[in-house]
């Protein structure tokens, strides 16, 4: 086998056509990265179909309702952006993290902790005007996602716990630690129920003309940000260099631990954010089932969406429209929501099978493309 | 603290919190055992509770249907066991990503129970009850103070449990099969030179791994709780990841992480009992936060298996 690349001005023979090696591999690479992707939901969706009709239902009857009800219905629309903006929220944080290598699993603690900073901020000034509390409220949340995830990072750099482990065990100290948030120091004493006071001014506006919370705006701003950073900054490009060889980065870096720090701090000042976009947009209360598994689907977004922003953002409205769909399904058809909460990790499970497979094809046209090569330089080598 | 002082220094308080620890460690030990056997051939499975969770309602399913516990403990080690070769499939024949596969595994599993368990149990707030295997005690060795509950007055299964698990512990310590286990998580090319198949030692230890977490979400389910909720494992199965690394990859040292991990989890159950100035909730917490802790302090000294995560090509492939 002869490297290509290094072959310089060796002899050619003009009888024999080149090899064509600069389309294939790219071309290919690149269009089956769409098939896999749509392969994998293409296959999943037939899981599921297996599944609806075990329970008794039409499955082209439920995929019918559960598509015009997400995406051709003006409500179904507002429904899936307004569920689409935690998930594409927490989905980037947890995509620059991803994409590094470093992984944050726990988002779910993290946006739990920015709801209960929030609610904490908020609380005792929520009769000012909401100028004030709302970007009080946010900058809150975010601070107290990123101090969440912080702990997490820290025990990953400093006692070199893996960040899966960290991160995940932090999402069950969150969960009691709100449970008794709301049931004391935060309590609402109007009520019997173990639940907050309402946001105040805090609550945020619709977009004008709409029924729509201005919290779906962080998304859109977010994203373009998102994309811009990680493809063309400086912090963007040791992202990816961490996630392609970490060691390379440390070579560089006079603190090694510094970038999953960052990232882990980042991904919980995301989930945070989200939380109080929650809160604000949707809740207007804090209780305990404030987090509702936005942290855990976020994961799926992310991996979905490719670990980059602008696909991150097409699989949080993905997942959000099967989820408000599903919603539906379950109303009118009584079919649980859980159903399509399980297809979408197969679809993952699909996804990554697909990009595996996809690999060992690549590196066997690589190869075969290599031999031509050379066959073609040094016929009297291969004869 | 205004827990009744009485209350807490009494004999009979630690017997019964030692005896609830013995319960709960067996489970999470069991679990963490299987991990351990895939984790030393280089496959991680973060799937670990989604497995625990399928493995366990199947179990429940055919306790529940056929009123005996001990056929849910088959149904719950064989489900294990075929969801893992599933796991192995993707990981070790496809050499699909081992983190990703293994978390969606675990969010498939959570949804997958819960869809399962509404339409056929209704999945409402008071699940129907199986039967629960009953209690084996010991006469005399009972009736020893402190250890006597905890040790001799043991469900059934509980004995069956540390039964498997001490041949296991046995068999691993005099087998060859530990070596060449430890050869492909340590150096595949040498054991894939040495003629041993990568991929076949993966794929059977990642089945046995799964298996041993089946038996452990069926432990749980079936002979602990008797009663199906959605993610009634509540972490439990990445808890069992942790005291893998607590137990830097040696059965001796997870047996006495699950047993600390037990009786935390049983102190936790009592206190939440107890009238105490501190709210209940840090309780539920302080299992988790002692788990991080002693991982905390056990990750710097440990050295997980050269090639865990890291896929296996032949040149020749």
């Amino acid at each position: 086998m002869t490297n290509p690349v290094a072959v310089g001005n060796a002899p050619t023979d003009p009888q024999v056509p080149p090899p064509d090696f600069t389309s294939t591999l790219l071309q290919r690479g690149l269009q089956s990265g769409v098939l896999v992707l749509l392969g994998s939901v293409a296959a999943a969706f037939l899981v599921g179909a297996i599944l609806i009709v075990w329970v008794g239902e039409n499955p082209l009857n439920v995929y019918r309702v559960i598509i015009t009800e997400s995406l051709f219905e003006a409500s179904g629309w507002r429904d899936t952006l307004i569920q689409a903006t935690p998930l594409g929220i927490i989905g980037l944080g947890l995509a620059y993290g991803f994409r590094a290598g470093v992984w944050n699993i726990g988002a779910e603690g993290q946006l739990i902790m920015g709801a209960v900073a929030a609610i904490a901020v908020v609380g005792p000034i929520r009769d000012l005007p909401g100028i004030i509390v709302i970007p009080a409220g946010l900058l809150a949340a975010m601070v107290g996602g990123a101090l969440w995830g912080a702990i997490a990072a820290y025990l990953h750099v400093k006692f070199a716990v893996n960040a899966v482990i960290a991160t995940l065990l932090m999402v069950f100290i969150a969960e009691p630690l709100l449970n008794w948030a709301v049931r004391v120091p935060l309590k609402d004493p109007a009520t019997f129920l173990p639940q907050s006071r309402t946001v105040g001014n805090g609550a945020l506006p619709d977009i004008f003309g709409s029924n729509i919370h201005a919290g779906v705006l962080f998304l859109f701003i977010l994203v373009p940000i998102a994309a811009w950073v990680m493809n063309y900054s400086r912090f963007g490009y040791l992202v990816r260099a961490h996630g392609a060889n970490r060691h390379a980065v440390y070579a560089n870096e006079s603190r090694p631990g510094r970038l999953p720090f960052i990232l882990l701090a980042l991904g919980g000042a995301l989930a945070g954010a989200a939380g109080f976009i929650q809160l604000a947009g949707v809740q207007t209360r804090l209780g305990s089932g404030a987090a509702a598994g936005f942290g855990f689907t976020a994961i799926i977004v992310a991996i979905l969406g490719r670990n980059r922003p602008v696909g991150v953002f097409l699989a949080a409205i993905g997942l959000s429209a099967m989820l408000v769909g599903a919603e539906a399904a379950q109303r009118s058809l009584g079919l649980p929501v859980a159903l399509t909460q399980s297809i979408q990790p197969i679809i993952v499970m699909f996804v990554v099978a697909g990009e595996a497979i996809e690999q060992r094809l690549l590196r066997r046209e690589a190869e075969r493309i290599a031999d031509a090569t050379a066959a073609h330089l040094h016929p009297e080598a291969h004869p | 603290m205004i827990i009744a002082q009485t209350d807490i220094i009494s004999i009979a308080f630690w017997a019964t919190v030692l005896a609830a620890g013995v319960r709960l460690a067996v489970s999470v030990g069991m679990a963490a055992l299987g991990e351990m056997i895939n984790e030393r051939a280089g496959i991680l499975n973060l799937g670990l509770e989604g497995v625990m969770l399928i493995a366990g309602f199947a179990g429940f399913a055919a306790s529940f249907e056929t009123g005996s516990p001990w056929l849910g403990l088959l149904v719950g080690l064989i489900v294990g066991g075929l969801v893992g070769a599933l796991f192995a499939w993707l990981v070790v024949v496809l050499r699909s990503d081992q983190v990703v596969t293994g978390l969606a595994l675990t969010l498939f599993g959570i949804a997958f129970t819960a869809f399962l368990n509404r339409e056929i149990y209704g999945g409402g707030s008071t699940p129907p009850r199986a039967p629960k295997p009953g209690i084996w005690e010991i006469p005399i060795l009972k009736d020893i103070p402190l250890l006597g509950e905890g040790l001799f007055s043991q469900s059934q299964v509980a004995y069956l449990a540390i039964l498997v698990t001490v041949l296991l512990v046995v068999f691993l310590r005099r087998s060859y099969w530990t070596i060449v286990l430890d050869a492909v998580g340590e150096e595949p090319r040498a054991a894939d030179a040495a003629g041993h198949s990568v991929v076949a030692v993966r794929f059977i230890a990642t089945v046995v791994g799964s298996a041993l977490a089946g038996l452990a979400g069926a432990l749980l389910i079936v002979g602990q709780l008797g009663f199906f909720n959605t993610g009634i494992t509540a972490g439990r199965g990445f808890i069992a990841v942790a005291l893998v690394i607590f137990g830097r990859w040696r059965p001796g040292g997870i047996a006495l992480g699950a047993l600390l991990f037990g009786a935390l989890d049983a102190l936790q159950f009592r206190f939440q009992t107890l009238e105490t100035a501190v709210p209940f909730e840090f309780f539920i917490a302080l299992p988790f936060v002692v788990t991080l802790i002693a991982v905390a302090f056990g990750s710097k000294r440990a050295r997980e298996p050269s090639a865990l995560t890291i896929p296996f090509f032949r040149e020749t492939e």
